[in-house]
């Protein structure tokens, strides 16, 4: 590099560094954002996109220059992160450029991967759909855009009348969703990250973020450096790295976290310190109906007090492990009007059999003592997915919904969907679909056996590495020669190298996409390099094959007048790869989609707002000058345009249809599978900082790479020593459903009790998920990744006769 | 050659960390808490270990990194 253009960007970084340095500081407010990016020197093109990673929805300035991505900076201008990014964000541009992009379509014969060409990839997978049609399934994401997975979601839907589509977002944050649909009538948090800038009282209901959501979690202790009091109280079953800035850390039992938020409910009540004119005003009580349906059946006050009333807090000591002074400590913060708390959470509520039931206890503290609706009172749910919210749950793409909140069970939903895509009344099947444990389960069962899924179509995602139980619910299929495996991807994975067909995908910013983040935030970004080899859109993907379809005249390919279910303004080929960027494809389909965010006030603006803006959180309102407007706090009047005016707070999707928010009735009950003396430890699995979920974009990044090379367990010191087994000794972790060889991780970044180990997912040759357990919520159908019996051995006891 | 800015967010009433009297790091103006530096390396390698030493720095809490020029490892020379 010559002296020029090292000092170039010098001055660049150093410019960048003041700039986020003093964002939020009165004193020096940053210099001009053009300033910055001048000094990178000439040829540099700078444009926006959210990070490529977690669900935090932090924006970047990508930096290109002679079609590469060159630089990377934190967008000042972005309210998520105010010009500064973690780890993995940082490293976000070198995503695109691992050495192993797949480049060229793949089809197995004989065994092998061998190349062939894009009009023959697409000949085959809509061979597949035609030879039966109810038997194909579309395996997508949290990482779709908005746009990939509504024109997925269209083409299953509304061209195929299946709804066998669910994407991975099932492993991650269904039971969020049940929460919210269960509590308020409608999905998504009420607050967002302002509450972290308002809160008294940060509580972390089982998550992480200092590792997993380190920009939101910097914002929280950013504040006391300003010397605010923030208390952070951390309910955990190990320590991470997040204890290590709480101020209470509250270790418990796995599962009791539903007997902790029974004991603060207990202690609101018998204290006399819940919310009585918030009760009265804007709450009701529900319990589970028989049989089991998510809006469950009308409770009474008395029946909910006669509920919690067992919860006192020595036998929520005795089920949870939490001290009951520590107990009545929660208690008592609830109970404090003076106060503003703010409750977090994300896998560990989530991935749990009873994830509905904790995440709608969780939301009952915080309804019942009145800490809700003001900014800083807040429970709040985070996502691991960049668009787990925008692109799941807000299209929809579950196997029993429709966009907006619809539901295929529904007849007024189905007939305006069917509408809205100008398909024939009847097209759209009123039967849900296979939600992600059964569709792999019926993929990997024999037709001969009743497994009625011949084809799965995956995009976006990884399920040979994600899928609990993978010696059930993948691998079977692998054998069986009716069933075929297609996997649209950027890099080789443990789900590629098993498909029968591959087909290379564009990555994050070598398309146009949009995500939309945990705080309900629509972020826009357009095409700023172009794909590799042949890679392409995996929209396109979708589209062409859609097609091929309407080509060979399949009915469901045509719309109400016989047109192309995928028509473009113009007629624009897009099915054509060359033409595919004539028209911006994303705006299109937005502009679709768009109609059907009104029915649950999920209102989006247009698609070009988006594209002045760095995110907008929905319901965004035209107002009288022609302007729109995001909405920061939904159901409270001072921001909500759809709360009448008058009622203060309004739950206005409430399914009591009275306005009022369901304060839920839910035992504690104990995990379906518990340590044994056969089995006699609990086995927790989740992410680290450097990787990003299975690793298959970072691991391809030298320095993160480096920095966290291999998987691991974490053991308590003590089990160790007991067991007689070393720091980075190689033991086995075995489940009653497999096993999996790692090196001990003693006292190392996280710290878990006696009894209990961790192990991280992110390593594709150390394959957890051959140990975890299938079983999942009744209501979300969301598999328990944090807790099942395995026993640890050193390895060559293991392997010994 | 890498080039970062990264601002460390330094724990309260703490002087910056003597980690940073190191050829490598320019440091900039301090604004509170925060201090802007920039970390300029021959290898990738070293500024991920740099800005590690600093966040295992009991004077700071934590460290964010606000650019980073990728053009060494993307744009390979003829």
């Amino acid at each position: 590099m010559n002296p020029d253009r090292r000092t170039f960007l010098k001055g660049a970084a150093m410019a960048a560094a003041t700039a986020a340095a003093a964002t939020g500081s009165a004193a020096t407010p940053p210099p001009p954002v053009e300033d910055i990016r001048d000094r990178m020197g000439p040829g540099v093109h700078w444009d926006k996109a959210p990070c490529r990673f977690c669900g935090t929805g932090c924006h970047v300035q990508v930096g290109t220059r002679d079609g590469k991505v060159v630089a990377i900076a934190g967008a000042l201008e972005a309210e998520v992160n105010k010009g500064l990014l973690c780890v993995k964000g940082y490293h976000v541009g070198l995503a695109l450029y691992g050495q192993d992009r797949l480049t060229t379509p793949l089809l197995r014969k004989d065994g092998k991967l061998v190349p062939i060409s894009w009009e023959q990839a697409i000949g085959v997978i809509a061979d597949r759909v035609e030879m039966d049609p109810a038997g194909f399934a579309f395996y997508g994401s949290g990482q779709w855009t908005i746009p990939e997975g509504y024109a997925a979601q269209k083409f299953m839907k509304g061209g195929l009348s299946n709804n066998h589509i669910d994407p991975n977002a099932r492993l991650c944050m269904a039971s969020a969703v049940t929460g919210f649909l269960a509590v308020y009538g409608v999905d998504e948090p009420a607050g967002c990250y302002t509450d972290l800038d308002e809160a008294d009282v940060v509580i972390l209901w089982g998550n992480n973020p200092a590792e997993m959501h380190p920009v939101l979690f910097s914002r929280i202790i950013d504040r006391r450096t300003r010397g605010e009091n923030v208390t952070l109280i951390d309910i955990q079953t190990r320590r991470t790295r997040s204890t290590a800035h709480a101020d209470h850390y509250l270790e418990f039992q796995p599962h009791g976290d539903l007997a902790i938020a029974n004991g603060i409910l207990h202690l609101l009540v018998a204290n006399g310190t819940y919310d009585q004119t918030f009760l009265d005003q804007h709450l009701a009580f529900r319990k589970a109906s028989d049989p089991p349906e998510l809006k469950g059946q009308a409770a009474t006050w008395e029946e909910f007090q006669a509920h919690i009333a067992a919860y006192t807090p020595e036998k929520v000591e005795e089920l949870s492990g939490v001290s009951a002074r520590d107990i009545r400590m929660l208690g008592d913060l609830f109970g404090r009007r003076d106060l503003k708390i703010t409750s977090l959470w994300c896998m560990g509520m989530n991935q749990h059999t009873r994830g509905t039931a904790i995440n709608s206890l969780v939301h009952a503290v915080h309804l019942l003592s009145g800490h809700f609706g003001k900014p800083g009172d807040a429970p709040t749910s985070l996502t691991g997915q960049p668009s787990a919210c925008g692109t799941v749950r807000e299209v929809g793409t579950l196997a029993h919904a429709l966009p907006g909140g619809r539901v295929v069970a529904n007849d007024k939903h189905r007939q305006q969907s069917e509408e809205f895509w100008n398909v024939p009344a009847g097209r759209v099947n009123a039967k849900p679909g296979y939600h992600t444990v059964k569709m792999w389960e019926q993929f990997s069962k024999p037709k001969a056996d009743g497994g009625d899924i011949h084809t799965i179509w995956v995009q976006v995602t990884n399920p040979g590495q994600t899928l609990p139980n993978r010696n059930a619910l993948f691998d079977p299929s692998r054998k069986d020669p009716d069933k075929f495996l297609i996997v649209s991807d950027v890099y080789p994975t443990a789900t590629t190298v098993e498909a029968d067909l591959v087909l290379p995908s564009a990555m994050w910013v070598e398309k146009n996409g949009v995500f939309g983040n945990s705080e309900r935030r629509t972020q826009q970004w357009f095409r700023q390099v172009k794909p590799p080899g042949q890679a392409r859109d995996d929209c396109w993907q979708t589209i062409a094959v859609a097609h091929e379809l309407f080509r060979r005249g399949m009915p469901g390919m045509k719309d109400k007048d016989g047109r192309f279910l995928f028509a473009m303004p113009g007629d624009v080929p897009v099915w054509d790869w060359n033409r595919y960027y004539d028209i911006n494809v994303d705006e299109v389909l937005f502009e679709e989609y768009r109609k059907f965010t009104r029915m649950k006030h999920k209102d989006l603006a247009p698609y070009q707002e988006y594209v002045k803006a760095y995110g907008m959180r929905w319901p965004v309102v035209q107002q009288p000058d022609g302007s729109w407007r995001e909405t920061r706090f939904r159901f409270s009047e001072f921001d909500d345009p759809y709360v009448e005016k008058g009622k203060g707070i309004q739950f206005y999707h409430s399914n009591t249809e009275d306005g009022r928010a369901q304060v839920w009735i839910h035992p504690h009950e104990y995990p379906p599978e518990r340590p044994d003396q056969d089995y006699p430890m609990w086995l927790c699995t989740g992410r680290v900082l450097e990787h990003w979920h299975t690793g298959t974009m970072t691991g391809r990044i030298p320095p993160l790479r480096r920095a966290m090379p291999a998987s691991y367990v974490e053991l308590n010191r003590e089990d160790a020593q007991r067991m007689g087994i070393s720091n980075g000794e190689l033991v086995r972790v075995e489940s009653r459903r497999g096993h999996c060889d790692l090196p001990v991780w003693i006292d190392g970044r996280g710290r878990p009790p006696q009894g209990y180990v961790f192990v991280p997912f992110f390593d594709e040759r150390m394959l957890i998920n051959r140990v975890t357990l299938e079983a999942h919520d009744p209501f979300s159908k969301q598999p328990d990744y944090k807790k099942c019996a395995v026993r640890v051995t050193r390895l060559a006891v293991a392997g010994a006769p | 050659m890498p080039v970062v800015g990264a601002v460390l967010h330094l724990r309260p009433g703490l002087e910056p960390p003597t980690e940073l009297d190191d050829p490598r790091i320019t440091v900039g103006e301090r604004n509170g808490d925060k201090l802007p530096i920039v970390v300029v390396t021959d290898h990738r390698r070293e500024d991920r270990q740099l800005l590690e030493q600093l966040e295992a720095s009991p004077h700071v809490h934590a460290v964010f990194v606000a650019f980073v020029d990728h053009s060494d490892l993307v744009e390979v020379s003829p």
